[in-house]
């Protein structure tokens, strides 16, 4: 016995078929605008070089882009945003903005596994990654790889003094997105060159 | 790493030095239960997957003495080893407020090392020397205002090393009574800008870090068995006792003939999951409102002089204004706007009719409940304030500039005392300019600031407060908004005594030197060095507009010891408030190393340091020590972010909805077009 006429059934179904629609341009949208950020937040990063201020992305942006990370490697160049906050990984890697305050401590970076930082799960020991900040460049070994309970363990900046610590989600092709494992790499800091700006 | 094939029955320990490192937990996080009547917290080492692994552990052991303002306590700790190798023990422990820690011991056997103040560097290098040279030694160093850290080398296999720390605070004094309070707990950071915090943290609460703080504090275990607690407190302040009571364990109290107090936790409540305090009343017919003690020491004369301004005639002329300024900015997004809103809606419910208030919401502009000005807190103006605050969205840039502009300078003619609730993340980049307006527009209004989320920028947030002459509160979950709030809110709605000022005739070196509001009941307390026995202290402030003034003629006879630490104590704070708002870096360094090593105190920039003579490992063992990195922690401090988006999830579901939609659909129309041949053949036939 139908309970629907079939116009209701019909008009359901498409409603389902827009909602559906409508999801996927709003998944898609994700990694597209994590593209298209790295654009406009690279603009930025070389004005602020050039003028010597921080400039913001775009005038209602909280956060201001800090460092460029480089692995030629992996055709990985991506602009560092000020805080590793949501509202800061959906457009760019963050950088721990408590870990940043502390004197000789390491930085912790940390991004997306499903956008940025997805050329993680391929980066090797020994691997050379490059910070450059305003006024200096670092160069970075890759030292070891830990995947750790995010629920357990916290990571000591203080303890890992001139590291640079790179930090997502783990395992990678995790469907659920909740997961609360992280794969944190560290590398150690190999050399310090004054910036080439 | 050798070890490991050598000795299999070490293999735990042995792992644990090659690749780990070592830890130590808080009292609270696990601590054992029923070992009598002592504290006990383990030595925690993490493997490279985050698993961690005991190691030893810390028994702890407070004896407390309560003389006149002065309480000295005598805590013992002892570092035992319960595995098959040396161990080299590192211990973070939480001490009251300003406590002056002046001395240190370590028993080998019989024999008692007394530790000796250095510069914070040297007794590094004294104690790293002694355990190259494989001595004992102990180390006691300051990483926060109440926060040290304990260092003990080379613990035997199975065995233990003990030592002994003194400190000295002093008695919290309200016109309610008199108390004390001793940390057990790590306590959040925050819980030393004002000495009271009744929060009870666990560390999966989110602790956070403060630039320059010691990171190897680590909470990884589950598991977290019942904590015991030893304290003994000796109470003797120098007046009859009428009243002795415990607001946080069950104690039981023994009164002796000299009227001295001895007090001691009940065992079914020996745990220390909670900061231990004690309240007593004396038993007097008028109470006390002023306190002087003095001491001669070989630096010469020192005074300390607690004093309870008189309860001032008017309250009702005092009329409070409240403006909430709530930041809306995109940074405060998610489960902080939700805590601020909570903070603010329990703020609101705390006024009186008779008061007015405001909100100002600001991101990049700003956004106020009542346009132009405040309004009485009449419950019609309090629902539509409600239904503002809910409507409230976190997005957009911050600019704190015009909200502060809005909140200070505004109602400067009138007269209501105008109290600013400053409740933001502290995320602005300006923060010096921002520093510098809030001082020269602060006029009478007081700033308190309200800090919300696990990652405030704290820094801010507590100069904010001391520029704005306000106090500062954290709110690190939504669930505490409420507590927190009514907390505030029941101390600034008495009038304070304002504008203190603090002078001297033949008294010299006094602090404090800026001195905060002072909330009805609360105590002010002022150390000094005393020149000449006839000396004069004047003190004056305000309330509303009537003025407060007092002369008090010094006379110091007795000498009770602790006076002159409590200076030097007091000292030292208010050179790093200094640091605060001027006074050079270096110049404070130089000023407090000075007074740390004169008055043999653990300060920022003073350890203790204990070295035993004689050696007490052999060649041996050399290699297993050398393994072990003691100083790269691999504990906590910075929670992982939230690092996936989750959009392959949301795609392959909106996939598999359209996917299924089609095929429902055409399923659907081929049924139809089978119905109508259906029907068309059954009208054929």
């Amino acid at each position: 016995m139908n309970f629907f006429t079939a116009k209701t059934k019909k008009t359901v179904l498409t409603l389902c078929l827009l909602a559906s629609l409508g999801l996927i341009i709003n998944s898609i949208w994700i990694p597209l605008k994590a593209k298209v950020a790295q654009h406009l937040l690279h603009a930025a990063w070389e004005k602020s070089l050039e003028e010597s201020v921080t400039v913001k992305p775009w005038p209602w942006f909280d956060f201001v882009p800090v460092a460029e990370l480089v692995m030629p490697k992996y055709r990985v160049n991506q602009i560092v945003l000020s805080s590793d906050a949501g509202g800061a990984l959906a457009f760019g890697p963050g950088e721990n903005s408590l870990a940043s305050k502390m004197p000789q401590a390491a930085k912790i970076i940390s991004g997306h596994r499903d956008t940025h930082f997805e050329f993680l799960r391929d980066v090797e020991i020994g691997d050379e990654i490059t910070l450059n900040k305003p006024e200096t460049s670092l160069l970075y070994e890759i030292e070891h790889i830990e995947i750790v309970d995010s629920n357990k363990v916290k990571i000591s900046p203080k303890g890992y003094g001139k590291h640079l610590v790179l930090v997502t989600c783990y395992p990678f092709d995790d469907i659920s997105g909740s997961s609360s494992l992280r794969y944190v790499v560290f590398a150690s800091q190999k050399k310090v060159t004054p910036s080439l700006t | 790493m050798k070890t490991v094939t050598h000795y299999p029955f070490q293999i735990r320990a042995a792992i644990a030095f090659c690749f780990y490192i070592v830890l130590l937990i808080p009292v609270q996080s696990a601590a054992s239960y029923g070992q009598g009547n002592k504290i006990e917290a383990r030595v925690i080492a993490h493997d490279s997957y985050g698993i961690p692994h005991q190691l030893g552990h810390v028994k702890s052991n407070y004896d407390v003495k309560v003389t006149g303002s002065i309480i000295r306590t005598k805590l013992t700790q002892i570092f035992s080893n319960d595995e098959n190798v040396w161990l080299e023990g590192s211990y973070l422990f939480p001490l009251p407020h300003n406590a002056a820690v002046d001395r240190l011991k370590m028993f080998i056997g019989d024999r008692v090392i007394e530790g000796k103040i250095h510069k914070k560097e040297i007794a590094l290098k004294k104690y790293e020397k002694a355990k190259k040279e494989g001595k004992n030694a102990a180390l006691v160093e300051q990483d926060r205002p109440n926060i040290f850290r304990s260092a003990v080398a080379h613990i035997p296999p199975n065995s233990e090393i003990t030592i002994q720390i003194e400190f000295q605070h002093k008695v919290e004094w309200a016109d309610s009574g008199f108390s004390f309070r001793l940390p057990t707990t790590i306590t959040p950071r925050y819980s030393d800008i004002k000495s009271v915090t009744e929060t009870k943290l666990s560390i999966s609460d989110g602790w956070q870090v403060l630039p320059g703080e010691r990171s190897n504090v680590v909470s990884t275990t589950n598991d977290k068995p019942k904590n015991d607690l030893a304290i003994k407190v000796k109470l003797a302040p120098g007046y009859p006792l009428k009243s002795i009571n415990s607001y946080s364990h069950n104690i039981i109290k023994t009164i002796n003939n000299d009227g001295s107090a001895e007090i001691v936790i009940a065992p079914h409540d020996a745990r220390a999951d909670r900061d231990f305090i004690i309240g007593w009343k004396p038993d007097l017919i008028d109470l006390p409102r002023a306190a002087f003690f003095s001491e001669a020491s070989q630096f010469g004369t020192y005074g300390m002089l607690d004093i309870i301004p008189p309860k001032m005639g008017v309250v009702s002329n005092q009329k409070r204004e409240v403006i909430f300024v709530i930041d809306t900015s995109g940074s405060m997004s998610g489960r902080s706007i939700k805590a601020a809103k909570r903070a603010l809606l329990s703020g609101l419910n705390g006024l009186k009719e008779s008061e007015k208030f405001n909100i100002i919401g600001f991101d990049d502009e700003i956004e106020k409940a009542f346009p132009t000005y405040s309004v009485t807190a009449k419950p019609y103006f309090k629902s539509l304030a409600r239904s503002f605050v809910d409507n409230l969205i976190a997005d957009g840039g911050t600019n704190m500039l015009p909200a502060l502009t809005e909140s200070l300078s505004k109602n400067k003619q009138d007269r209501f005392l105008t109290q600013v609730i400053f409740i933001t993340d502290g995320a602005v980049s300006n923060e010096k300019s921002l520093f510098r307006f809030i001082r020269d527009n602060l006029g009478h209004s007081r700033l308190f600031t309200v800090a919300i989320g696990s990652a405030p920028n704290s820094h801010f947030m507590e100069e904010t407060a001391i520029a704005g002459r306000g106090t500062y509160t954290y709110i690190a979950d939504d669930s505490e908004a409420e507590s927190k709030m009514k907390k505030l809110f029941s101390k600034i709605e008495l009038p304070a005594l304002t504008d203190i000022k603090i002078t001297g005739q033949g008294l010299t070196d006094i602090v404090p030197k800026q001195v905060p509001d002072l909330y009805s009941g609360e105590t002010l307390s002022i150390a000094m060095a005393v020149n000449d026995p006839k000396s004069k202290l004047f003190i004056e402030g305000r309330v509303g507009d009537e003025l407060w003034k007092s002369e008090l003629d010094i006379r110091h006879t007795s000498s009770d010891q602790g006076v002159a630490t409590n200076w030097a104590r007091s000292m030292i704070t208010s050179l790093e408030r200094h640091n605060y708002t001027g006074l050079s870096q270096e110049r404070t360094k130089e000023k407090v190393t000075e007074l740390g090593l004169a008055f043999h105190q653990v300060t920022p920039y003073t350890s203790l340091v204990a070295v035993d003579v004689t050696p007490i490992r052999t060649d041996n063992n050399k290699s297993v020590k050398s393994d072990i990195p003691l100083d790269k922690p691999n504990g906590l401090s910075i929670s992982l972010a939230q690092t996936s988006t989750g959009y392959f999830k949301s795609l392959m579901f909106g996939l598999f909805l359209a996917i299924a939609s089609i095929l429902a659909l055409a399923f659907d129309s081929r049924k139809k077009a089978v119905n109508a041949a259906n029907t068309k053949n059954t009208f054929g036939g």
